[in-house]
């Protein structure tokens, strides 16, 4: 015999596969999935159904950026390890109206303990370092910056983006926060460089060229750079090939160059 | 003579057979052991059903792709803990996709209270005519043919919570009826869907 409690509960389980619940109502059916297998497989069944109903949607065709800047995201994002799975399982799930750049830097891993990003970071950069960079602690935690950085970019609040192509067949776009202050520059189809040169980055506006780092093309995926210094409304980014070691204002013509708004 | 098929086998397949729950399975292991290519591959092959999901409740464009891109990052980073045996991958993957882009619409309710009148315009699935690959004709025949099974009152209850993103209250306000009774049709609803669909676990 169930109480009326349970019998509410239970009768929730169709608004909870079609995410109709309130979050107080959605804690309450997860805590009592716990201890009914019945229940359990009940919700199963809806989930699978609920898929169908997003299946049969009429797909849409998604920019050429999007998948530009998660391919991005994806090199430099560490993934949940299994064992962590429990612990880490539906943390959003708990509070009740987080902010949107809330939920989003939950996802991507702000609120982790610090050690284990930078640990399973420093993992990736080895990975994706391959060439010769970021194999030290040093450039590993700079990496992560950038990473964070441009997570945070994407999670801003006046978000904004521009793209170009450039010569050679390569696609560059150009995301930043007039309120962060802070601009990544993401490119497709850039040429690796010769030892003894790099690419430099620079805002440019009517009083010339200021730099905002240098950066070594992906040996293979999209380039990705945080700019160095800070983006005014309005500044154009530039990109030139400079000596090793940059420029203090560019010797060659920008090969990219892309006005924020 | 009908023949079964079934699609979750593990029996070893010439690669012409592999179907796409297997290929969606194959992929998703190897993302959780932080294939990018596979993720590539797992975008191109799925990105414009979860791109049209999240576009359906949320109709603005550019928000869309931006839950997008927080669904594909969710993927990326909870493969590791996906589990076949609780699920296809598809049905992982459209349960990310639907929960964030519910979330979407909820965030933006704070600033701007939805009216409750245009959400009648949801019930209509909206289904274009617009090209589609036979994968996707076969399931959108499989849920209008199985929708028509069900009372007006579960339709619309149904289609307004999934397709709308309303929560159970909006639905009660919309049809105008208990929300006690929104529950029961949304459940009800659902297990005559699951049965018309043939989904068992």
């Amino acid at each position: 015999m169930s109480s009326t409690h349970d019998d509410d509960v239970n009768n929730m389980t169709g608004a909870f596969a079609l995410n109709a619940l309130s979050a107080e109502e959605r804690s309450a059916v997860e805590a009592h999935l716990g201890e009914s297998e019945s229940m359990q497989k009940e919700v199963a069944e809806m989930r699978e159904t609920a898929s169908f109903l997003g299946r049969a949607v009429t797909p849409v065709e998604p920019s050429a950026s999007l998948k530009l800047n998660l391919m991005a995201l994806v090199a430099s994002t560490p993934q949940v390890p299994e064992a962590l799975a429990s612990v880490s399982a539906l943390p959003r799930e708990k509070s009740t109206s987080p902010t949107t750049s809330e939920r989003q830097a939950q996802s991507r891993w702000f609120r982790r303990p610090v050690t284990t990003f930078a640990a399973a970071a420093a993992s990736v950069a080895l990975v994706i370092g391959g060439v010769a960079v970021a194999n030290t602690i040093i450039d590993a935690n700079a990496k992560l910056a950038q990473t964070n950085q441009l997570v945070a970019i994407n999670a801003s609040n006046d978000f904004q983006q521009a793209s170009v192509d450039f010569t050679g067949g390569g696609h560059a776009k150009l995301v930043w926060s007039v309120e962060l202050g802070s601009s990544a520059l993401l490119m497709d189809g850039l040429a690796l460089l010769p030892s003894d040169k790099t690419y430099q980055l620079w805002y440019i506006d009517a009083a010339g060229a200021r730099s905002a780092g240098t950066f070594a093309a992906a040996g293979n995926g999209p380039t990705w750079r945080v700019l160095d210094g800070t983006l005014a409304k309005g500044n154009t980014v530039g990109v030139t090939v400079e000596p090793s070691g940059g420029s203090t204002s560019p010797t060659t013509d920008p090969i990219i160059i892309v006005t924020s708004t | 003579m009908l023949r079964l098929v079934t699609w979750e086998t593990d029996v070893e397949n010439d690669i012409e057979e592999v179907s796409p729950a297997q290929l969606q399975r194959d992929l998703i292991e190897r993302i959780a052991d932080g294939d990018q290519a596979a993720f590539s591959s797992l975008y191109d092959h799925i990105a414009p059903r979860v791109l049209g999901l999240v576009k359906r409740l949320l109709r603005d464009h550019s928000q869309s792709e931006e839950v997008t891109q927080e669904v594909f990052l969710e993927i990326w980073q909870t493969a590791p803990r996906f589990d076949p045996h609780k699920g296809a991958g598809a049905t992982w993957i459209f349960t990310i996709a639907h929960r964030r882009a519910v979330d979407r619409v909820r965030a933006s309710q704070a600033s701007r209270t939805r009216d409750t009148k245009i959400g009648i315009r949801d019930y209509d699935p909206e289904y274009d005519n617009v090209a589609e690959s036979v994968e996707i004709r076969i399931e959108h025949e499989k849920v209008e043919k199985a929708m028509t099974r069900l009372t007006d009152l579960q339709r619309q209850a149904v289609t307004l919570a999934y397709y709308g993103g309303y929560s159970h209250t909006e639905v009660a306000t919309i049809l105008d009826v208990p929300v006690g009774t929104v529950k029961t049709r949304l459940r009800d609803g659902m297990i005559r869907l699951r049965d018309e669909m043939g989904v068992a676990s």
